[in-house]
């Protein structure tokens, strides 16, 4: 199972419109994906248009120890979402009383890792808030999400710093990727923003750039993904390639992992709330 | 990103300008100019004119980045990619616009189709979607085999018949995901194949009557209300 989590601890940037997007393109190419939103703004939540029943959310596995699965839901863009509210917020105070705190996403994922090929982790914007500290905890990839705007820069190498701060406390190597979003490629500043970054972070910035698209504000102010509300939009092309990208380098990450051990992607979306007994059994 | 990326990303169509030129043997910006004029502007979906000033763009960039000693040799990679002294270019942009009310025509569109999902295969309660129904339109019943669209020649038509699917609407209503497993069709072409059903559809009730006028009203204040 692969999980990226998508953080930056600049506001955005774009991380969640990505994680919408980009779990949509790869449930489209018959991935079974998982969205796991872990903003207490709930963003991608309220993106998709779900409605969250109080006190069933990823807050209760973070809160109450209930289990990811009875949580989970399905949406209408064929991948699972495991939905956030405000209450989220409330576990940076928790942890500072518990014992291993930043273990509960990578445990609770634990539990369902033979249910997904993917798993999204859309991270709220604080690189060193204990929530994205589970996430890259968790995570076989972090992917850094920067806007090629003002700033972009200097952005993306503080989040760079203090994700390798993290990788020393793992004691293990961070996987780091970097994408670039909203970018013009009419506008000057903006393609002086892409050379700027490619020429700082070539080694692990992504080839697909992520082009501002106006249909990605009205999707996710409407909760309905990009592809629905135009499929020949510039925005479902790029995440068309970055999915493309994303299961690429997902590949030669498992090329090393005993045949057999990934599930084939037949994924049946649901359209209604998951209970225990219709979350998808690995095929 | 290597150099041949971000070329494609700032002139030309991204990645799918990238994978067209990797797979005709370039994958550098010193090998396009193993490439004739009239091959480049083939990959890059232009005319020789359009080709040229990608050359041109090309060569600044190269010089570029060499220039900024980013660059070297042959592939123009290897530089320092932990950081150090920045570029000049991330000073203050004036702040982003506000998002603006809008009511686009597009999202009830979206939302009419997912009505019609919803009354086929109605969620359990609460009723997370309750949303109110279309009005029933004749075009939306008329046959694969009558209307032209592209890219659906008799054997696929044929298929999709065999999977229940006979009509535009019906087209149009599959999901996407199960119908390109079904055809064993790539997701981008099914889809494709529906927003021309659709579009089919939408030209149609400009000629046909409606059937009936129901309320498009929202029932009820639903997550799109
Ligand atoms: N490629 C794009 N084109 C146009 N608008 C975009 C694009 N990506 C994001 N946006 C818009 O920019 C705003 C911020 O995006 P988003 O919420 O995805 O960022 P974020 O990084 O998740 O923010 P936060 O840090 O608050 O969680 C939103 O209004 C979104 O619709
Ligand atoms: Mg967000």
């Amino acid at each position: 199972m692969q999980i990226w989590a998508l953080a930056n601890q600049k506001g955005g940037t774009g991380k969640t419109t990505t994680a919408i997007h980009l779990a949509g393109a790869l449930a489209g190419h018959g991935k079974r994906c998982l969205l796991v939103d872990l903003d207490p703004q709930a963003h991608a939540t309220l993106g998709m248009g779900v409605a969250v029943e109080e006190g069933v959310s990823i807050a209760s596995t973070f809160l109450d120890s209930t289990p990811l699965r009875r949580v989970i839901r399905t949406t209408r863009a064929g991948f699972h979402l495991a939905p956030s509210e405000v209450r989220l917020g409330e576990f940076e105070e928790v942890a500072e009383r518990s014992l291993l705190p930043e273990g509960i996403l990578a445990g609770a994922l634990g539990e369902v890792s033979a249910r997904y090929d993917w798993v999204i982790l859309d991270c709220p914007p604080r690189a060193d808030g204990v929530l994205t500290r589970n996430a890259i905890r968790a995570a076989t990839m972090t992917l850094l999400v920067v806007e090629t705007g003002a700033f972009a820069l200097q952005g993306a190498l503080r989040a760079r710093r203090l994700f390798e701060e993290q990788t020393r406390e793992l004691g293990r190597p961070l996987p780091l990727r970097l994408l670039a979003t909203m970018f013009e490629r009419d506008s000057p500043m903006s393609r002086e923003f892409l050379i700027a970054l490619q020429a700082r972070f070539r080694g692990i910035m992504l080839d697909t750039v992520i082009r501002r698209d106006e249909v990605l504000r009205r999707a996710v102010a409407c909760g309905i993904p990009a592809p629905n509300l135009d499929p020949n939009a510039d925005a479902v092309d790029d995440f068309e390639a970055l999915a493309e990208e994303v299961a690429g380098i997902a590949q030669e990450a498992d090329s090393w992992i005993p045949r057999g051990a990934c599930s084939p992607p037949t994924f049946q979306p649901e359209v209604h709330p998951l209970s225990d007994d219709v979350v998808p059994e690995p095929r | 990103m290597d150099a041949l990326a971000l070329l494609c990303n700032l002139h030309a169509d991204g990645p799918a300008t990238l994978h067209r030129l990797r797979r005709a043997g370039c994958e550098s910006i010193p090998a396009l100019e193993d490439l004739s004029l009239g091959e480049l502007a083939e990959q890059l979906r232009t005319d020789e004119e359009g080709a040229r000033r990608f050359q041109r763009e090309a060569a600044l960039l190269a010089a570029r980045m060499r220039g900024e000693g980013g660059e070297s040799g042959v592939e123009l990679d290897g530089a320092d990619p932990s950081g150090g002294d920045l570029p000049t270019v991330a000073t203050g942009l004036p702040d982003q616009e506000p998002e603006e009310e809008f009511r686009a025509p597009e999202v009830d569109r979206v939302l009419a189709k997912w009505r019609s999902l919803d009354r086929d295969a109605p969620p359990l309660p609460p009723g997370e979607f309750l949303v109110p129904r279309p009005p029933a339109s004749q075009a939306g019943n008329r046959a694969l085999e009558e209307v032209g669209i592209e890219g659906l020649d008799t054997d696929l038509a044929e298929r999709l018949s065999e999977l229940g699917i006979l009509s535009l609407r019906g087209l149009r209503d599959a999901v996407t995901v199960d119908l390109a497993r079904d055809l064993a069709l790539p997701f981008t072409r099914v889809r494709r194949l529906q927003f021309l059903a659709k579009r089919a559809m939408e030209e149609l009730e400009e000629e046909l009557p409606v059937e009936s006028e129901a309320s498009t009203r929202l029932d009820t204040a639903g997550p799109f209300a």
